[in-house]
């Protein structure tokens, strides 16, 4: 067989092969195949599309948008396909009228340092999807970024703040505050009665709440 | 394979890259809307302006028209609103922010917060821009704008003013406040407005303060589904608290909200430069100091600490002043003159003092245990 029939039937092979395997994995039912990773707790049976929705415009729009990028006509590429996941995305189910920290609030000027720091403006700062977690932030010391100066007149707490922010002991904030303020659990008045480190570690990683149970679940709302 | 491309090749490079250009740009659909940016001529400092005008209409609405007059009538007003068993409504500052939150849905790219130099939250104090800019916004109050160093973001701040004794009473009570003499007419602190572009259309400006009145509609809405759920409820229509014990409803409020300020506010939309001016001009006089009806005495405060979860009622005169289930570890105040009557639904469930006080033996303060009815 000559060389350039031979090229050819391999080329083809590869087109059909290539081509029946993007769409396996295109297939109803076989999105995990192609996923980046699991999904994080409490999120198992949500369909891909809760969050990855389809982006704005025509395919050609979108691709005439990240030439005209590159090209130096538009300062932003639009997405392609579907479009970046959000705050949006999220709070379509937890959006909870009670946050202590919601993320709006870190879009305020005098946040700069914290954004810079831990992007808490953004929920996949420390709730990164695909991980197979719950939180995904490693330090448990964030509090820092923004409560170094706290100041409490009439401290119910057996050993005082003050004491705790001065010692730098920021590891103790979680241990009696529930960060989202979403669970019934009242703090504690004495620090030695505070959730261990290693059990706010455990929650992070998907086990049970230390804080107690939900006050708000997360909701069904439209997509 | 040879070594350079033939002519056949180039052709082809050529004829695709040609094809491609002419589907990308040449014959190209309308750029999507979100990457078009639609400028327009009215400068976002302008718009700001309107939308702080419309939040002191607002503002102002709430804090003299609903809840001083309402807590004359048992309304309670405090920081645990949000909470699912307060029977209570949002202070002023918290009504504000409850907007704001809402806002950021209503108005992408919009926002709205409220800082001070002496927040009950030290949490909230300003750093940075927003302190120096404060600094020059306290002696007069004359709006402040400039362009956010971290985000590149159009930001504007307005003096926020004692507008009534409720600010004032909550502010120089509570038991965090680092500042305890507050007046009414002082400033507060201050609100800040962003917006990511310095003009917008007259469509977009138009939009957002359309935005703006939703998110004080959702508020407004979102407290009195709350007040309908009060042991005692009050009556919800077409009258005013002033009246009775009553709220207006959420399209009585917002009319009237519209009627004060729809004036000014399309006045500023028909002409920019001059609503520019009147962000930019010197501030109202403060109110006169002394209310019509002065306020209780200070030092006529329950203090009433849950030792666990409990119902209680507060009256002065048959008047009921407090309906709330606190938890365990709560606190509430109520300021009035004697006789109280407490009424409880478990004994020994709170620690109670007056005037600073435990009310051991006080027979103008009755307790009395029972369910309450």
């Amino acid at each position: 067989m000559k060389l350039v029939v031979r090229r050819r039937i391999g080329m083809a092979t590869g087109i059909v092969v290539g081509g029946a395997i993007v769409a396996a994995l295109c297939a109803p039912g076989c999105e995990h195949l192609h996923a980046p990773g699991p999904m994080n707790a409490g999120h198992a049976t949500l369909e891909c599309e809760r969050c990855h929705r389809e982006a704005p415009g025509s395919v050609r729009q979108q691709l005439q948008s990240v030439a005209r990028t590159w090209v130096g006509l538009d300062d932003h590429a639009a997405d392609v396909g579907f479009r970046s996941v959000s705050n949006r995305e999220c709070t379509s189910c937890h959006d909870r009228p009670n946050d202590r920290h919601p993320t709006s609030r870190f879009l305020e000027p005098r946040f700069a340092e914290a954004r810079a720091a831990i992007a808490p403006e953004r929920c996949d700062s420390c709730h990164r999807e695909h991980e197979g977690v719950r939180v995904t932030i490693v330090e448990t010391t964030y509090c820092r970024h923004c409560h170094g100066e706290l100041v409490v007149k009439q401290d119910p707490l057996d050993v005082p703040h003050a004491e705790l922010v001065r010692d730098a002991r920021w590891e103790t904030c979680l241990g009696c505050h529930d960060f989202h303020g979403n669970h019934a659990a009242q703090p504690p008045q004495r620090l030695d009665e505070a959730i261990p480190v290693a059990r706010i570690r455990e929650y992070f990683d998907g086990g049970p709440s230390p804080y107690g149970a939900p006050v708000l679940r997360a909701e069904e709302n439209t997509p | 394979m040879k070594g350079r491309p033939t002519w056949r090749s180039a052709l082809l490079i050529v004829s695709l890259t040609a094809v491609l250009g002419v589907y990308l740009f040449v014959q190209a659909p309308p750029p999507l809307a979100a990457a078009a940016e639609e400028t327009g001529t009215i400068p976002v400092k302008t718009v700001f302006a309107l939308l702080e005008h419309e939040n002191d209409v607002a503002r102002q609405m709430w804090t003299e028209e609903i809840v001083e007059p309402a807590r004359l009538r048992g309304l309670v007003f405090d920081e645990h609103w949000r909470e699912p068993n307060s029977a209570s409504g949002p202070l002023p500052a918290l009504f504000l922010r409850e907007t704001a939150s809402q806002l950021e849905y209503a108005a992408p790219g919009l926002r709205l917060f409220l800082g001070s130099e002496h927040p009950i939250n030290s949490a909230n104090r300003f750093t940075g821009d927003q302190s120096t800019y404060f600094a020059r916004l306290s002696p007069d109050g004359a709006p402040q704008f400039f362009v956010d160093a971290s985000t590149g973001t159009q930001t504007a701040m307005f003096a926020d003013r004692a507008v009534g004794p409720a600010c004032v009473q909550c502010h120089n009570e509570h038991r965090e406040s680092p500042k305890t003499d507050w007046a009414v007419g002082d400033i507060m602190g201050a609100t800040t407005w962003m917006y990511p572009q310095a003009t917008v259309s007259t469509a977009r400006a138009l939009e957002m303060v359309e935005a703006l009145r939703r998110s004080i509609r959702g508020t407004y809405a979102t407290y009195l589904e709350k007040a309908a759920t009060f042991d005692d409820p009050p009556r919800i229509g077409d009258g005013w608290p002033k009246q009775g014990r009553q709220l207006p409803s959420v399209d009585d409020f917002m009319r009237e909200l519209s009627l004060r300020a729809s004036p000014k506010t399309l006045s500023g939309l028909l002409q920019p430069n001059t609503a520019e001016l009147v962000a930019e001009a010197p501030p109202p006089a403060p109110p006169p100091p002394a209310p019509p009806v002065p306020p209780p005495p200070k030092d006529d405060v329950l203090v009433i600490r849950a030792k666990r979860s409990t119902k209680v009622t507060v009256e002065h005169d048959g008047v009921r002043l407090v309906v709330a289930r606190l938890r365990t570890g709560a606190m509430t105040s109520v300021t009035s003159p004697p006789p109280l009557r407490v009424q409880l639904d478990e004994p020994d469930s709170v620690a109670l003092e007056y005037r600073g006080k435990p009310i051991a033996e006080r027979d103008d303060i009755e307790i009395v245990d029972g369910t309450m009815p």
